[in-house]
């Protein structure tokens, strides 16, 4: 007698087309994707529109705030970065601020490589996991000497720092009553509720 | 005083980006996925290559018998398939293997339907549980009369018929030692384990 019942394996995720980056370069390149904003994450092509509106709030602060740290010609929306060698043949992250160590104008031709880097953000809204480990264990691995995760629903800033062997030391969340200087600026204190409307 | 514990979301699952159909027809006529074989499934890319070596078996010979019971004209392996109207913006599935009502020469220049079909047939190794649930509803949603799902690796096969209200009344799971006739053809008995090595 055939069984009714059928019991469902534990892994329901389907085998998705991974991309390399090669092809995904062309992707990003062609005119029908024409302005989707993308970035390509271990082989996965992922959405980075769609952005709710206290995000881009967050955004456009902590993006004024670090202009007048660094000068508004070291920090840079949306542009794609390479990571580790290894890494790069399935990933080409485009975090939402970069900070550069060297003027833009260096960067005219090729990606910022992670050595180009002294602070890389991430403003995640429902990307905030995503951000947290695997963006996080990407960014260690091409040794970004900061990261910092901005969590807008939890009001708060996830501060990584000191990538060793593939993972951030340094992990600590500031609330929005706390304080935190970049490392390429220790001086220049952000208060974390100057960033949330 | 900062915390040094990061507790991390439930939700862990990337925001990928969502394909629509228009997109999906463009990048596969495209050079750039050059023998590639892919389907779109609920605006995911699905990697539909088979890389292993009893899935490819277990295709044959299933393929063989179909084509035994109704004929070379009516058996189409890899086929891209319409579903229900609501789902065709965001889908393009291509089952392994269909089942034609008419002879394939009425389909030489749209894809065939859901009221073209007789029977789809998927063969899953690795991973049945996205076969058995996200394709099955697609199906069923459509009102594909008859799904089969060879479980490759459990050695048995899945019969959804009687869709009704989106999904299959009726899943029955079938051992080697059964043996089951598809509605088209309710004569013709496959025993399971003709379709194994």
């Amino acid at each position: 007698m055939p069984t009714t019942f059928i019991e469902l394996p534990a892994n329901l995720d389907p085998r998705r087309k991974r991309w390399t980056r090669l092809e995904y370069d062309e992707l990003y390149s062609s005119a029908w994707l024409n302005g989707q904003r993308l970035e390509l994450i271990e082989g996965e092509v992922l959405d980075k529109m769609g952005k709710k509106r206290p995000h881009g709030n967050s955004l456009k602060l902590l993006r004024r705030w670090l202009d007048v740290v660094f000068g508004w010609r070291l920090v840079d929306h949306e542009m794609p970065i390479d990571v580790a060698p290894e890494d790069n043949p399935s990933n080409e992250p485009e975090p939402d601020l970069i900070v550069l160590k060297r003027d833009m104008s260096d960067f005219t031709k090729e990606n910022p490589r992670p050595e180009d880097l002294q602070l890389v953000v991430e403003v995640a809204d429902s990307s905030l996991g995503l951000d947290l480990t695997t963006k996080a264990a990407l960014y260690a691995r091409a040794g970004i000497v900061e990261y910092w995760v901005l969590d807008v629903a939890g009001r708060r800033l996830i501060v990584h720092r000191d990538p060793q062997a593939g993972r951030y030391r340094s992990v600590v969340a500031y609330g929005e009553h706390e304080s935190v200087a970049p490392l390429g600026a220790p001086e220049s204190f952000l208060r974390v509720g100057d960033v949330f409307v | 005083m900062p915390t040094a514990v990061i507790e991390l979301p439930a939700k862990l699952d990337p925001h990928r980006k969502r394909w629509t159909r228009s997109e999906y027809d463009g990048l596969y006529s495209s050079a750039l996925l050059n023998g590639q074989r892919l389907e779109l499934v609920e605006g995911e890319l699905i990697d539909k290559m088979s890389k292993n070596q009893p899935h490819v078996i277990s295709l044959t010979l299933l393929l063989g018998w179909l084509i035994q019971v109704f004929g070379l004209r009516r058996v189409i392996p890899e086929a891209p398939i319409d579903v229900a109207p609501e789902d065709i913006p965001s889908n393009e599935p291509q089952p392994d293997l269909i089942v034609l009502n008419r002879d394939l020469s009425n389909f030489t220049k749209e894809i065939p339907r859901p009221e073209d079909l007789q029977l789809v047939v998927e063969v899953a190794d690795s991973s049945p549980g996205f076969d058995l649930t996200t394709k099955a509803a697609l199906y069923a949603r459509a009102g594909i009369v008859e799904y089969w799902v060879l479980d490759v690796a459990g050695r048995r096969l899945i019969v959804h018929r009687d869709p009704q209200a989106g999904r299959y009344a009726s899943v029955a799971a079938y051992s080697e030692e059964e043996s089951v006739a598809p509605l088209g053809a309710p004569e013709s008995f496959l025993q399971v384990s003709e379709a194994f090595v």
